[in-house]
């Protein structure tokens, strides 16, 4: 494998395994997924307790070809439109090991 | 700090969330900095099979992100590979981001 990124996608909390099928479908062997809340420059307060909207964030090793059309599927399918509300960016790996 | 000059990188370690411990240790003995540990899940592919008896396998992972200098990390990649067997499947996975620039 050659050209590896670090694929970072960042959707709203359920809609992770919607991603995963789509990295999937372009070769993608598996992913990690944390969980994360966004910190917006509003915050939802619901008698005194703050709400932060839940977050999943995916990580995917990945060639760059690949990263690129998992990142256009995502845009068409999952993206900041609809309701996973799916952003990512990828960045370069520089080594790694062997897998 | 320049890091241009010193080539520091972040390392980032993906692994069974059991060996936590151990590799930390291995990240503290070189020379390892700035370490956090993330707790995170595997995406696993699940079978209808299993899908139809109502079991969710969980992978438990966790992250370790930690920066040190590129020559290091060549070293522990080597290490990683060769004792720890993350070179095989279902191991763990380690990697490296460039760092351009650093504050602190």
């Amino acid at each position: 494998m050659e050209n590896i990124k670090a694929l970072f996608v960042i959707v709203n909390a359920g809609f992770s395994e919607e991603i995963v099928t789509i990295a999937r479908e372009h070769g993608a062997r598996g992913a990690t997924i944390l969980n994360a809340r966004g910190m917006g420059s509003s915050q939802q307060t619901i008698m005194g307790i703050t709400v932060d909207d839940e977050r999943e964030m995916i990580l995917i090793l990945i060639e760059e070809k690949a990263a690129v059309k998992i990142m256009s599927s995502i845009k068409a399918n999952s993206g900041v439109e609809t309701p996973a509300h799916g952003i990512c960016f990828f960045m370069p790996v520089e080594n790694m090991t062997a897998n | 700090m320049d890091s241009d000059k010193q080539h520091i990188t972040l390392f980032i370690i993906i692994a069974e969330r059991k060996k936590k411990n151990e590799l930390h240790k291995l990240l503290m003995e070189n020379s390892a900095r700035v370490m956090h540990s993330i707790y995170a899940k595997g995406s696993v592919r699940i079978n209808s099979f299993i899908d139809l008896l109502g079991f969710i396998p969980e992978e438990n992972k966790i992250i370790l992100t930690s920066l040190m200098s590129s020559e290091k990390a060549n070293v522990l990649i080597e290490i990683l590979n060769k004792e720890y067997n993350f070179a095989k499947p279902n191991t763990g996975i380690a990697f490296t981001i460039p760092i351009e620039r650093l504050s602190y």
